[in-house]
């Protein structure tokens, strides 16, 4: 895309020239009402849009904006207003048109968020064949920095939550879990963020966070940057062990060697 | 180009039996694609489901040529980009009364230009990263 403004005795000529390419298509959208190849070109004096838009509202054709012709949609070139002589009409200069750039992922690494936070139940121990509970903290953060030069303020907002549990499987979830309690669900029951490990080991659990960025230029509102920014969190250890349960005659810790304490 | 052509296959049929089952697990669509498609995807998958629908059938492709491979593409990973007619003919969407909600007007063939990306994990593995209705001369008349 360019952008050049010219300005002569008071009249702001802005010549631009925007390609707009098809918009993606969803699988739903495919097999329910179709996609739009809608696509066009923006040039100094003329709009040029080709395609079309299968069903829903809008579709149609043979389409026309303003007083553009009926074929393509191709607008006729403005009407120029007359020079200012002085009288009747005020000339107000020279105006410069500053267009903002649109950031990507890589323009914001020098934003981070604040770290999410990785957290297990039980802590540090598991058993074979139950839940373990795994559930994150750390929510939406502002931060502010310079962006392609402006300044800038850059949000992040926790969409994803990507556990690899160690023993060759991982889950990617769209909540960050919660403790047992504060779900109101018994100790080692499932949870929409638990792991059950089926065999006993010592395990690293690793939590990578996906973000959704925005930027704001100078206050602006807030616009979305394409795609999920994934960060690390931190690191767990986890000793996985057997649980049996027996029945003795007495405490095993006073009386090590009672019926049932030696297994 | 076969290996596109057989992971933008293996991208329908997966999609297929999401859609199929009433769209409530989407996650296994980063089987066949990147997770930025997905992402992409997932409002729509989400929509569907909440919406109670179901599909039958499965698209397919045809008509697939190379556009271009990119060895060294701007992120560093090896991109192939090809052009592909998605025939969805053989397709039904269904509401939960069994009520097609398919539009009158859906064009049972359009063209797409499609990029492949190879999976990080295993590397003879290419993954739909991008998709879009190519805007130019519609080459599946």
């Amino acid at each position: 895309m360019r952008l050049v403004n010219t300005a002569i005795a008071g009249l702001i000529l802005v010549t631009a020239q925007f390609a707009v390419t098809a918009p993606p298509c969803s699988e739903t959208d495919a097999l329910t009402t179709g996609c739009s190849n809608v696509s066009g070109t923006l040039t100094d004096d003329s709009a040029v849009l080709n395609g079309s838009q299968p069903g829903g509202p809008g579709s149609g054709s043979n389409g026309s904006g303003g007083n553009g012709n009926s074929n393509n949609g191709a607008a006729a070139p403005p009407a120029q207003p007359p020079p200012c002589n002085g009288s009747g009409c005020v000339d107000r200069g020279t105006f410069v048109v500053t267009t903002l750039p649109v950031p990507t992922l890589t323009d914001i690494a020098a934003f981070r968020p604040a770290p999410g936070v990785d957290h297990m139940e039980p802590d540090g121990w598991f058993v074979v064949g139950l839940d373990a509970n795994f559930y994150a903290t750390g929510g939406a953060s502002v931060v502010s920095g310079t962006l392609l030069g402006y300044p800038a303020q850059v949000r992040f907002t926790p969409i994803r939550w990507r556990w690899t549990y160690g023993d060759g499987t991982t889950a990617t979830r769209s909540t960050p879990g919660a403790p047992w309690a504060a779900q109101g669900i018994p100790e080692f029951e499932q949870t929409s963020t638990s792991h059950v490990y089926s065999l006993p080991g010592t395990y690293y659990i690793d939590l990578t966070i996906g973000y959704r960025a925005e930027y704001s230029f100078n206050g602006s509102s807030w616009a979305t940057i394409v795609g999920t920014l994934w960060l690390p969190a931190n690191r767990l250890v986890a000793t996985v062990g057997s649980a049996k349960t027996v029945l003795v005659e007495r405490d095993c810790t006073l009386a090590p060697v009672g019926p049932g304490c030696a297994n | 180009m076969a290996a596109a052509e057989e992971a933008y296959g293996a991208y329908l049929a997966v999609s297929a039996e999401i859609l199929s089952q009433g769209a409530f697990d989407a996650e296994r669509l980063l089987e066949v694609a990147t997770y930025d498609l997905y992402e992409a995807e997932l409002p729509s998958l989400e929509e569907f489901a909440s919406k109670g629908w179901h599909s039958e059938g499965q698209s397919v492709v045809d008509t697939v040529s190379l556009q271009s491979f990119d060895a060294y593409a701007a992120d560093g990973e090896p991109t192939v980009i090809v052009y592909a007619c998605l025939d969805v003919s053989a397709t039904n969407v269904f509401d939960s009364q069994g009520a097609s909600v398919v539009s009158v007007d859906r064009p049972n063939r359009t063209p797409f230009e499609t990029t492949f990306v190879y999976s990080p994990s295993a590397p003879n593995l290419l993954l739909l990263s991008e998709k879009s209705v190519w805007p130019g001369e519609d080459f599946c008349v």
